[in-house]
């Protein structure tokens, strides 16, 4: 009995010396240095634009430090920028981690998009909740979740009218990007650190050559045998994520 | 006030109810304080179909939710006491249990157990109060037996529109149809479609490149059938964001770009549910179907995918046909769904 109770208190007592923290991961939108509120009109070169649904799947998010040794944070997440204000906007949307071991780690890693073994799966292989069983982000014709979502409202011809609806859905394996982003993110017993994720939508929005998308021309994608506009936008996630902590 | 009945001589023996999830169906989240119990559905049942909810007992919630028709009312809007005429339509509470983005066509309400406090009180629906609807029930012995079975109450007192609204959800929870032929071909191995279904199917989730894409798939796929997202779908012509005469989800949210939006209901059982929309403006699917090969009416915070889909009338009939294989009534055949008192 007596040993029973040392060792119910080495527990107790190696439990609360446990070195964990929290950690967040939070997302904005951003349009060039402007934190990006959905509706507003934004210029895109000679073009006005607003957004009005942003939102991508993320995965297999974990931070790594200096030996190597990851931290898994989550198998999926849903992300939606859809701050409808300035404060909405520059708050973001957080992901929050808990229980944490403490320490200095030194990378960030995530994907923007789905990886072919879950992308093998459909929404009602999960809970109605869960990021991946949201029907919404799956596209049957496809048979590939959509990874992001770009949609929102163009005014081409400056009369003030946005009636040019434009849509830019990403999906299928080849779309999918995967990210190791360096940065010192240092997790403190009891405490949280936070590290701020933005993705700049001026960026996202651009042929190689750095001209904005001729939104016109290509106000939609559809044909999975048309996909240069999206892989040109996933190709520019790269540019388009800005990191700050 | 009374001091109320005794009821702990009724046996209080709670069962989990054997829900029946098809297979290719996601999972939805029980509330860990409304697990669903055999009498707690019964007493649900009850209370769904007895119009002892209403101001002069002449409404109940199957009133504008009749079985037959997955749980809708086959009328424009829904009519309550005194003849009072609702603003919109009848939802179908089939696959209920699945809302996760709000419920009602605003989505105003989070949660089952909410959104059932609602229509009791409301001057176009039952118009009662829920004081008076709660003294009702402690009086019944009906209710007094079903509730000590459904929750293990000691005394009829303790009868509460808390416990009132747990068992209708539990009722609505086990509103699960998942056996129509679009079930058994999507998801299943021995069935097929015929050859107009088949090319509605296509259009509808845009599976064919030689055939037109009809954009319905954004909004209703997978095994429920819908996305439950708000969206404005351009059946209302208006001047501006701010003149929609019914403005829906911006009624709730107080954002004007969610004016005119509304949520997505499910597809499931269309052919049952006649009329549409969220007033009830179609009388038929052939008039959905030529409001959306029109491309609606435009205003800024149109759904991106409402465009013109250019169909053909027999494109439309095909349509037409494949909606039609999304219905499944095999539910009226479990005797806890069906009217209790027929």
């Amino acid at each position: 009995m007596k040993n029973i109770i040392l060792l119910a208190i080495g527990i107790i007592v190696l439990s609360s010396c446990k070195q964990e923290g929290d950690f967040n991961l939070n997302f904005k939108g951003l349009f060039k240095d402007d934190a990006l509120v959905l509706n507003q009109a934004y210029e895109l070169d000679d073009i006005s634009v607003k957004f009005e649904n942003l939102g991508f799947l993320l995965t297999d998010i974990s931070i790594v430090n200096d030996d190597n040794e990851s931290v898994e944070l989550a198998d999926a997440e849903f992300v939606a920028l859809n701050g409808v204000d300035q404060a909405g906007a520059e708050a973001g949307q957080v992901l929050s981690y808990n229980n944490i071991p403490t320490g200095t780690y030194t990378k960030l890693k995530f994907t923007i998009g789905v990886p072919e073994d879950l992308n093998a799966t459909v929404p009602g292989d999960y809970a109605i909740t869960d990021p991946l069983g949201r029907s919404d982000y799956y596209w049957e014709a496809w048979g590939s979740y959509i990874f992001s979502k770009t949609e929102g409202n163009a005014d081409v011809s400056g009369d003030g009218v946005y009636d040019l609806k434009f849509f830019y859905h990403t999906g299928s394996d080849a779309l999918k990007r995967s990210f190791e982003l360096d940065r010192e993110i240092v997790i403190d017993k009891n405490s949280t650190s936070t590290l701020e994720l933005f993705l700049d939508y001026n960026e996202l929005l651009r042929n190689a050559d750095g001209t904005a998308f001729d939104i016109e021309a290509s106000p939609r994608n559809h044909d999975p045998n048309k996909l240069e506009i999206v892989t040109q936008l996933v190709d520019n996630y790269a540019r388009a994520i800005k990191v700050r902590s | 006030m009374t001091n109320g009945v005794d009821l702990t001589e009724i046996d209080y023996a709670p069962k989990t109810y054997p829900i029946a999830i098809p297979d290719h169906f996601p999972t939805f989240t029980i509330p860990d304080d409304n697990p669903i119990t055999e009498d707690g559905v019964r007493l649900g049942q009850h209370l769904f179909y007895d119009p002892i909810l209403s101001l002069d007992s002449t409404v109940s919630c199957s009133s504008c939710h009749l079985p037959e028709k997955a749980f809708t009312d086959g009328v424009a809007v829904s009519t309550g006491v005194n003849g009072n005429v609702g603003r919109r339509s009848s939802m179908s509470l089939i696959n209920i249990a699945y809302a996760f983005n709000g419920l009602f066509w605003d989505g105003r309400s989070n949660t089952l157990e909410a959104q059932a406090i609602e229509p009791v009180q409301d001057p176009l629906e039952l118009i009662e109060d829920w004081d008076n609807v709660e003294e009702k029930l402690r009086r019944n012995e009906r209710y007094q037996t079903l509730y000590r079975k459904a929750f293990g109450i000691s005394n009829s007192d303790e009868i509460t529109r808390d416990l009132t609204v747990k068992a209708i959800s539990q009722f609505e929870r086990i509103l699960i149809s998942g056996d129509s032929k679009y079930d058994r071909v999507e998801y299943g191995t021995n069935a097929a479609y015929t050859n107009e279904e088949l090319n509605g199917r296509d259009m509808f989730f845009d599976a064919d490149p030689l055939t037109p894409d009809a954009e319905c798939g954004h909004c209703h796929n997978g095994p429920l059938l819908t996305t439950q997202q708000y969206i404005n779908n351009g059946i209302q012509q208006v001047e501006d964001l701010a003149s929609f005469p019914d403005k829906g989800r911006g009624e709730v949210t107080g954002i004007i770009f969610d004016n005119g939006k509304f949520r997505a209901p499910t597809l499931r059982n269309i052919a049952l549910t006649a009329p549409y929309m969220h007033d009830g403006r179609f009388e038929t699917l052939e008039e959905v179907i030529e409001h959306y090969n029109s491309g609606g009416h435009f205003a800024e915070n149109l759904d991106a995918l409402i465009q013109p889909l250019g169909l053909t009338e027999e494109q439309k009939s095909d349509l037409l046909a494949f909606l039609h294989t999304m219905t499944d009534t095999s539910y009226l055949t479990n005797p806890f769904i069906v009217n209790p008192f027929d």
